[in-house]
């Protein structure tokens, strides 16, 4: 079933890079607070 | 003035990456300025998160290999086959978005881990290795793994991509190596959150030549793109998750790093793809 990507499979590809650009903005915080085990340096100084 | 500028935009760098995609998206001329900048914009990208790094921890990590495979094993089989067994109990075998998650979870993780790690707080060196590896093994064992699935079959030119990438990462490093040079450690740290910005800005410009065509896309077939957006964060955050898990309790620095590459990946290899 994959052996030609079709046009909606490629539209799914292209849709992969939203998560990209918002899942930082998501996952910061997660992040910072489990590497560091203190809240994130935003929210601190907010 | 310059340094403030910086601090906002490493301040804000995860907000500046979201309004790269509403700016693309709403400034199409611009998105079709930038398309053909995409692929040099994410060598640069590259390039200014490693100036930033410490090289020096490049060998330890090196001289510990086997956990560098057992992460490369989990991201270029192991995700792939936890996909396809939810895939197979959510959706049709055959629908696009069946192929497209398996496509997804193939691929390799994106050049710009580093840079990544960096805004999140992760660990940007072994980021760097992880994403090194990944992207020169996935075009093995990303068609050997929808062949041994029986999904078809995915042409691709493994010498072909190994040469682009040789070339990407000899250009990146190398200029991430001359930039070091010149500057010297000191004003490497000195300057980092003016890198950082460089690096946020890339991104951003990356980001907005992405979206080159996309608004049509949108308004074209919002429910499928919606859709299909949809399922791109459910992988992206599920493989983040699961890879966070797995390293959970022998190191979270290294099961953050783990998350990143597992989720975040990089679909040229793919698209490439005929």
């Amino acid at each position: 079933m994959i052996d030609a990507i079709g046009p909606e499979v490629l539209l799914y590809l292209i849709c992969t890079q939203f998560p990209l650009f918002f899942m930082p903005m998501l996952m910061r915080s997660v992040f910072r607070r489990i590497a560091t085990g203190q809240p994130p340096q935003s929210i601190s100084t907010a | 003035m310059i340094a403030a500028t910086a601090a906002w935009f490493e301040r804000y760098s995860t907000r500046v990456l979201v309004a790269s995609i509403f700016v693309g998206l709403a400034w199409q001329d611009l998105a079709e300025l930038l398309r053909p900048a995409v692929l040099p914009l994410s060598i640069l990208t590259m390039t200014f998160a490693c100036v930033r790094m410490d090289w020096s921890l490049i060998g330890p990590h090196l001289r510990r290999p086997l956990s560098l495979l057992a992460i490369l094993a989990w991201l270029l089989v192991g995700a792939p086959l936890l996909v396809y067994g939810v895939c197979l109990v959510l959706l049709e075998p055959g629908s696009p978005l069946f192929a497209g998650l398996m496509l997804n979870a193939v691929s390799p993780p994106i050049m710009s881990a580093p840079a990544y790690a960096l805004i999140v707080g992760a660990e940007p060196v072994q980021a760097l290795l992880v994403s090194l590896g990944g992207s020169a093994l996935a075009p093995f064992t990303g068609p050997g793994v929808i062949e041994a699935l029986g999904l078809g079959a995915v042409h691709l030119s493994p010498g072909h991509l190994l040469l682009r990438l040789g070339a990407m990462v000899s250009v990146a490093l190398g200029l991430a190596w001359l930039i070091r040079r010149v500057l010297g450690p000191a004003r490497v740290v000195r300057h980092g959150e003016k890198i950082g910005a460089i690096t946020v800005l890339l991104i951003a410009g990356f980001g907005i030549g992405l979206m080159d065509g996309m608004r049509g896309q949108i308004l074209a077939e919002p429910d499928l793109v919606l859709g299909y957006t949809l399922a791109a964060f459910g992988l992206n955050g599920g493989l983040q998750v699961v890879g966070a898990l797995l390293l959970w309790r022998r190191s979270r620095a290294q099961g953050l790093v783990v998350a990143l590459v597992s989720g975040n990946r990089n679909m040229s290899l793919m698209t490439a793809a005929r």
